[in-house]
């Protein structure tokens, strides 16, 4: 008895004891399919997957999301129809805590990050890079990349925190540099940069040179102007986009895909050729927006593409055509020109669709658009009096500004809608305004989605992240800042004379509204608008004032609405965002004036 | 189906079986305590299955040997054990169970009996209730009404899983849903996998006691699940069906087609009375033609639920056995939402020797939810009634109305025939235990139990080219050879789940009397393991083959093949309990425990913790000097103080992670080559300080049995306080990028009462009534938050108010033509909705600082009230709910409930007026009106008639006949009736149109009809 009872004794204490011992293994977490920090950077495939990281976040920041390209600022807006005056331009919405200007601080300091994390992976000890110039090309991009976060958060928000290290802990106490240190910082890793880069893209898509200098002419140029326009930074703007200029000429001649009466490649049954192009339609069109495609111009593109879109999804489109159209169909005729049988607007329904394929969603009207973005009545008149009337950039192949009447029905069909026949009574109206060529195709030869069931939505081209005509206007911006406005004229005449523009500019003319303007022909959709505004300060204030969407009076619309929101009195940057200030609990950020 | 069910069960139970063996003829007769027969009861031949059933007079006559011993058993009565007196008839009076003190109570990791229990269980039984009888899929949808401090969803869709919350929200972010414990083990499946005819009984744990021996996993309560066992008797065979129609509870009311046009012509700036010419061309022809479709009939038909199961169980003293299969189809009332189940449990239980026991069992369920289902049925509120839901030749028009990417037949997927999608869940489970009695010593003694258990789910679909048909009237676009070109489109996928999770318990138990000292110890040790293992294939472009006839079959053969996903998951616990019961003289009662868990989903620095608990109640009903009062025969009180856990972190949630490669999904293509490069990113931060977040809570209470227990009330209060809540901190983007991080802070303490009354009514001889009065209250507090003593408005998250909070603007009525002062003032037009001026600033602008908590989400209190009406063998059940709201409570967003504009223009409307200026509404905003500042709320209490359900018994004299033991029919209804001010839908699930793109899955009204049968 005694025996059976020391056996179950050890038995039970065998059994309970043993299984106590290896807890802690048992509960130790091995992640299987899953990568941590700890195996990031055991490779030189895997920097280089961190550079690509940064191509792909910054692309979101121009072509996804259209914030930084001026909504609410003196171009663009959400239009009325929408937004019922409370736009971005509404300021007395924003505060420290709105999302607009925080999203951008936001991205810009993940955009440093991502560099500092690629540079903790290309400092690795024991990585082996195929060659020299590749391994110079990897920092080079990487420098690129936080000098462009930096020098944009400068230009937007002021002197911020520099950052130039990767933290895996917390870290609560930053502090903010003043505005010129960030310039500084920036300038220094763009210099290092365009030490390293090649001077043309290894493949399309990546920073060279080029862009190097033209972000650190920008840079400079930021420099000068809270210097007092500083000679000296000045000329460095200037020497640096002199360098971009003559290694990316501007195109003056027709070229690429669709400039050939001979050949070229049919979509969707469209022929490759479109005789009433121009050298500024061309620029525009897709297979046309590399330096490697035969285009001078282009120092950076923003690589997008069908098959990758297709295959993986992902942010490889362009959706311009549904957000940056207006809403053609839904406009509606005014009284005297309403008919009973046919469709409430000119382009609403009733529509042939052998001539307009896809009936009230056809390329003519700008396909499938949905008016998320309206420009101004500066955007579409104020810039474009008829003194332009020979501007190529101005044409109808380049901003489509009157349309036939579609329906078979109406009696004014395959007339041109006049703006006075459109009801200028009815919200609608809202929903009309001009399209332009860059964001919706002329025609379906630019949706490459149609075969697979597309709808007009998207497209797949590249898009520009910078082309020398913005280094043009620069290096304008400069010699104006210097004093030598002759030079500043002969610049902006470079790009009007690529237009084939017989309205020049002159000494008298020249101001920095001026330079402002000539970038709405020229960069409509392109710039960073917002970021060119806050970098000259109460200059750009101005232009917002004059011009926003719900801040001056918008004729295009007829007065259809009147201005809801008041003029920018008390700030000339973009607020830190309140939640930055409160979280770093261990030092003080101060706030920018105004908010 | 069933018979084969049914025939695999017969022979499987064939050998369990025994021969009687013929001795000596018994007669005898059972009566009750008053002399009147019982009818029904068993008589056995003890440590035999040889028994009987007494019949209508209580008598019976049974053959056994002349030594035997006969168990005789009955429900609600002691069970009695005499010896065998051969010759003259026997006569046995059962006496009356006093279910209060002998009830035993299923605790973690062993059962006590109710006496010795001082926290707070709800012990639910279903066998052979009225509960059983419930139209359902769920086996938890009993708890609804009739537990208190439990809420529980309804179910929408067909075979859709219910969520559960215990005690109120206590975790901000953190999960909500209770721990389920089947028959004493954990249980990490699926709810869908528990089989409503296997359940005896549901107990809900609530009390920090209680809740003390699950530790980390407990905080958001336990619920005890037990399932049915065999009987000591003759084997019984049960079979059961039934079948439920349901239709929806309420209907959306949208506008009349006349009001309608109305509407969309005020809308387009046209006149209301207007030709509406901005409809196409065969919408118009529809209003030409007066030709209207109510969208919402279109989607929904009636739901048909079936249930069938068959059992065999039996028992003799040394052996249980208990065999079961169901099968469930339910057609759900939308088109298209169709599933069913088949489950089979066979479990085993045998003692090998007086101290060696045994048991096993085995489970499979499959569930199948295949077909494509629309859930969310926006389209059908929103969509024109003069919009086309069929083409010219039958078949479905993928764009009923004008501007149709956003607006598509909501049956498109269902009906069109171009989407393939197969949906099957199916476990097996599997359970062993050990239990040895130690020999030497009385009262020790250890159990081991091991539970494996694999779920394997399968999810394949397809989407053909012809779902990518185009916008248009024409029917050329539906043309095989039109659809052809979106081949490229065409797209499928395979997904494989395996979620594997296995149970391991060993408890060791010592429970002994000692004269009036009564003590229970147990000590635990507990490993647990949970995988979660995923795979995903994708496939699409199929261009180059011309068709897609055999949909997901054919993924091999697509353009672009991608293994989209491969996971694996795995979250180990490891849990010590030691827990003693002690009470003397049955009167003062003490409980003290200690939990010690580990996790691995805990971070390296904060791997264990500890959950203790103490808990004592007073019998004072068995003190003389109450002994006296014969009105009361019980009173205890009770009280206890633990501390519990809740697991609120996923798998490797505590470490840095980054993301990369196709899966990733950061795409690029340099070079335009066309080929991909993939970026790599940081996505989380780690913090391995990261751990459970802890709830601390007081029960108290008491139970009152008076006049006998004809009255019964229970009384629950609880104050608990839950902090380190996990929240996904904000932090400076500048540290590394990202803008958070998951940190632990917070504190929200929660407080309510439940009480349960229990009565019988009446009762004479043939009839009884007996009722059950609950109510439950709870109110939380968000105490603490990050810490700065703020708000967080974005998230609605208010210091010192209750979680559920809605911010905004205060609505006070429609501005008037007359308001000039509030018109110059906020730029408002007539018609608008007017804000309270809050701030009360001179100039009468609304302005943010105006914004205040309109309501809060959460219910105020909710009650109950059933009622059992048993007049010979007749019984019926009514159980009435009631969430009400008051004092801001039970808010809900309602936007069309008044607003009228929506996005899209085209689009149908809640039916109400709008303000015009002939017509000035206080109510309605003008017709176009938008603003992001109105919030309008409207309460969502209710009472309705949740259950109710009449079953009849066929008396024993007939079945005598048919050899058969119970014949039941029962017809059993849900929701038949609803009070309540919300528009739009049901309001438990307060249905509405939603203000993006949302319209929940309709809640069911049901009426079903079923039979059981025991032989």
């Amino acid at each position: 008895m005694k025996t059976t009872k020391y056996i179950y004794i050890s038995a039970l204490t065998l059994t309970l004891g043993l299984c106590g011992c290896n807890d802690n293994a048992f509960l130790t977490e091995k992640a299987n399919t899953v990568y941590t920090t700890d195996n990031s950077y055991e490779t030189v495939d895997q920097v280089k997957a961190s550079i690509t990281n940064m191509y792909v976040h910054i692309r979101y920041w121009y072509q996804i999301d259209k914030f930084m390209k001026g909504l609410g600022a003196d171009v663009m807006d959400t239009p009325y129809f929408r937004s019922s005056g409370y736009g971005y331009s509404y300021f007395s919405n924003w505060s420290a805590s709105s999302n607009s200007a925080s999203k951008i601080y936001d991205a810009m300091y993940q955009l440093a990050n991502y560099a500092n994390q690629s540079l903790v992976g290309y400092n690795t000890d024991g990585l082996t890079w195929d060659s020299t110039d590749d391994k110079n090309e990897d920092y080079g991009q990487i420098m690129f990349l936080r000098g462009y976060a930096y020098l944009t958060l400068g230009e937007l928000f002021g002197g911020v925190p520099l950052v130039d290290q990767f933290y895996e802990t917390l870290k609560l106490d930053f502090t903010r540099s003043s505005r010129e240190e960030t310039y500084l910082f920036a300038i220094n890793d763009l210099e290092a940069a365009a030490a390293t880069l090649p001077d043309y893209p290894s493949e399309a898509g990546r920073v060279a040179k080029g862009a190097a200098c033209h972000f650190l002419a920008e840079a400079y140029l930021a420099l000068a102007t809270i210097n007092d326009n500083d000679a000296t930074y000045l000329a460095k703007s200037i020497a640096y986009a002199d360098t971009v200029i003559s290694m990316h000429p501007l195109m003056t001649e027709r070229f690429g895909t669709r400039a050939s009466s001979s050949g070229g490649t049919t979509k969707n049954d469209i022929a490759a050729y479109y005789p009433d192009g121009n050298v500024f339609f061309d620029l525009f069109q897709e297979g046309n927006y590399d330096y490697s495609e035969g285009n001078t111009e282009a120092i950076w593109t923003l690589q997008n593409d069908y098959t990758v879109y297709l295959t993986y999804g992902g942010n490889n489109y362009v959706n311009t055509p549904r957000e940056m159209s207006p809403v053609l169909r839904d406009v509606i005729w005014n009284s005297t020109y309403t008919e009973s049988n046919a469709k409430s607007g000119p382009w609403a329904g009733n529509i042939d669709t052998d001539l307009y394929l896809g009936g009230n969603v056809c390329a003519y009207f700008g396909g499938r658009g949905v008016g998320v973005i309206s420009p101004t009545t500066y955007v579409i008149s104020d810039v474009w009096d008829s003194t332009y009337s020979d501007d190529m950039r101005n044409d109808p192949c380049n901003i489509r500004r009157y349309f036939l009447c579609t329906d078979t029905v109406h009696s004014l069909y395959g007339d041109t809608v006049d703006y006075d026949m459109l009801d200028y009574t009815s919200q609608k109206i809202t929903e009309f305004f001009p399209i332009w060529t860059k964001f919706a195709p002329i025609d379906d030869w630019g949706y490459d989605d149609l075969s697979d069931g597309g709808n007009r939505s998207n497209i797949y081209s590249d898009q520009y992240a910078c082309r020398s005509a913005e280094t043009i206007l620069l290096r304008a911006e400069a010699y104006f800042r210097a004093g030598n406005t002759t030079a500043a004229v002969a610049d902006i005449n470079l790009l009007r004379n690529r237009a084939n523009c017989s309205l020049l500019c002159t000494t008298d003319d020249i101001s920095l509204q001026y330079i402002l303007d000539e970038r709405v022909r020229e960069l409509y959709g392109e710039e960073r608008r917002w970021v060119t505004l806050l970098r000259m300060g109460s200059d750009g204030i101005t232009s917002i004032n004059n011009h926003a969407m719900y801040i001056a009076t918008q004729s295009f619309w007829g007065g259809y609405f009147l201005p809801t929101g008041s003029e920018i009195t008390d700030w000339t940057l973009f607020p830190i965002p309140q939640t930055v200030i409160d979280t770093n609990t261990g030092a003080v950020i101060d706030q920018n004036a105004g908010w | 189906m069933l018979s084969l069910v049914l025939l695999s069960l017969l022979l499987s139970v064939q050998w369990f079986t025994a021969f009687a063996q013929n001795k000596e003829k018994v007669t005898g007769k059972v009566v009750d305590s008053n002399g009147q027969p019982l009818i029904g009861v068993t008589v056995v031949q003890d440590g035999t299955t040889n028994g009987v059933t007494t019949d209508v007079d209580g008598n019976f006559t049974i053959s056994v040997p002349a030594t035997a011993l006969l168990d005789i058993s009955y429900v609600g009565y002691n069970n009695q054990t005499i010896k065998v007196s051969i010759g003259k008839p026997i006569t046995i009076t059962l006496i009356e169970d006093n279910k209060l003190l002998e009830e035993v109570v299923v605790v973690g990791y062993g059962v006590t009996k109710r006496k010795n229990f001082t926290g707070s269980v709800s012990t639910i039984k279903t066998e052979n209730t009225p509960l059983a009888l419930q139209p359902t899929t769920s086996a938890l949808d009993v708890l609804r009404g009739t537990v208190t401090g439990i809420t529980i969803s309804q179910q929408q869709g067909a075979g859709q899983e219910p969520s559960l919350l215990v005690r109120g929200q206590k975790s901000v972010n953190g999960g909500t849903s209770p721990l389920i414990v089947l028959d004493g083990m954990i249980y990490m499946g699926s709810y869908r996998d528990i089989d409503p005819s296997t359940i005896e009984s549901i107990s809900v744990l609530k009390d920090a006691t209680s809740l003390a021996a699950y530790g980390s996993q407990a905080a958001n309560g336990v619920i005890m699940i037990t399932t049915k066992k065999g009987k000591i008797g003759k084997p019984i065979i049960n079979i059961s069906s039934s079948i439920a129609l349901s239709t929806a509870t309420a209907k959306p009311d949208v506008l009349s087609p006349s009001d309608y046009v109305k509407k969309v012509n005020l809308l387009s700036g046209l006149d209301e009375n207007a030709d509406p010419t901005w409809m196409n061309t065969f919408e118009y022809e529809n209003y030409e033609n007066g030709k209207t479709i109510d969208w919402f009939d279109y989607v929904t038909r009636t739901g048909v639920l079936q249930n069938y199961s068959a059992s065999i169980s039996g028992a003799s003293e040394k052996m249980n056995y208990f065999l079961s299969s169901s099968y469930s189809d339910q057609k759900g009332i939308v088109i298209g939402d169709d599933y069913n189940r088949i489950g089979i449990t066979a479990k085993l239980q045998n003692d090998i020797t007086n101290w060696l026991q045994i048991g096993g069992q085995v489970n499979y369920t499959v569930n199948d939810y295949s077909g494509p289902t629309t859930y969310n049925l926006y389209q059908a509120v929103r969509l024109s009634p003069y919009g086309k839901s069929t083409r010219d030749n039958g078949m479905p028009e993928k764009y009923p109305v004008n501007e149709g990417v956003y607006r598509l037949n909501p049956l498109w997927n269902v009906k069109s025939g171009t989407i393939d999608d197969h949906d099957i869940y199916a476990t097996t489970g599997l359970k062993g235990n050990i239990l040895i009695k130690c020999p030497w010593l009385e009262g020790l003694s250890y159990r081991m139990n091991g539970s494996y258990s694999v779920e394997n789910i399968e999810k394949d679909y397809f989407t053909h080219e012809g779902y990518y048909v185009l916008e248009g009237e024409d029917e050329d676009r539906y043309a095989t050879s039109t659809v052809a070109d979106y081949l490229a489109s065409a797209n499928g996928y395979s997904a494989r789940t395996k979620n594997t999770s296995w149970v391991w318990d060993n408890i060791v138990n010592f429970t002994r009397q000692f004269g009036d000292h009564f003590l229970d110890v147990t000590y635990v040790y507990t490993r647990d393991s949970y995988e979660y293992n995923y795979r995903k294939f994708t496939g699409s472009d199929f261009s180059s083959l011309g068709n897609t006839n055999l949909g997901y079959w054919g993924l091999a053969l697509a353009g672009t093949q991608l293994i989209s996903s491969i996971n694996d998951t795995l979250k180990t616990d490891v849990g010590y309990l030691g827990r003693i019961n002690y009470n003397f003289k049955d009167t003062y009662h003490l409980n003290l425990s200690l939990r010690r868990d580990g996790s691995s989903v805990f971070g390296a620095n904060h791997k264990w913790g500890s959950f203790p608990a103490i808990g004592v109640a007073w019998t004072i009903s068995n003190e003389p000097f109450l002994k006296k009062i014969s009105l009361i025969n019980y009173l205890k009180l009770k009280t206890s103080w633990g501390k519990n856990g809740n697991q609120s972190l996923s798998p490797y949630e505590t470490m840095s992670k980054i993301t990369l490669g196709q899966s990733g999904g950061y795409s690029y293509t340099f070079g335009n080559t066309s080929e991909v490069s993939w970026g790599q990113r940081i996505t989380s931060m780690g913090n391995a300080d990261l751990a459970w977040e802890s709830t601390e809570s007081i029960n108290y209470g008491f139970d009152l049995g008076l006049l006998k227990d004809r009255i019964h009330i229970e009384f629950d209060g609880y104050f608990s306080k839950t902090t380190n809540q996990i929240f996904s901190r904000t932090i400076p983007v500048m540290i590394n990028g990202l803008t958070s991080i998951y940190a632990t802070m917070g504190q929200v303490n929660n407080m309510g009462i439940e009480i349960n009354l229990s009565t019988v009514n009446l009762q004479t001889k043939d009839f009884k009534w007996s009722s059950t009065l609950s109510y439950y209250l709870n109110r939380n507090k968000l105490k603490e938050l990050y810490g700065d003593g703020e708000d967080d408005i974005t998230n609605s998250l208010f210091l010192n108010k209750s979680l559920g909070a809605i911010y905004g603007y205060k609505p006070i009525g429609i501005v008037q033509t007359d308001d000039a002062e509030y018109i110059s003032a906020n730029g408002a037009v007539a018609g608008d909705v007017k804000f309270a001026n809050l701030d009360g600033s001179s100039d009468g602008a609304i302005t943010s600082t105006d914004r205040t908590i309109l309501g809060y989400t959460k219910e105020n209190f909710r009650m109950s009230f059933g009622n059992t009406f048993k007049y010979k063998d007749f019984e019926l059940y009514a159980l009435f709910t009631g969430v009400f709201g008051g004092n801001g409570y039970g808010q809900a967003k309602n936007y069309y409930a008044f607003r009228t504009a929506s996005d899209v223009v085209g689009d149908n409307n809640l039916n109400h007026g709008w303000w015009t200026e002939e017509n000035m509404s206080n109510k309605y905003p003008r017709i176009g009106y938008t603003n992001s500042n109105y919030t309008p709320l409207q309460g969502y209490g209710f009472v309705r008639l949740q259950d109710v359900s009449l079953s009849y018994l066929v008396p024993q004299s007939i079945l005598k006949r048919y050899a058969i033991q119970n014949l039941k029919f029962y017809a059993a209804c849900k929701n038949l009736f609803t009070i309540t001010g919300w528009e739009g839908g049901d309001p438990e699930i307060q249905q509405t149109l939603g203000s993006g793109y949302s319209y929940g899955y309709p809640l069911s009204k049901t009426v079903s009809f079923g039979v059981n049968m025991t032989f």
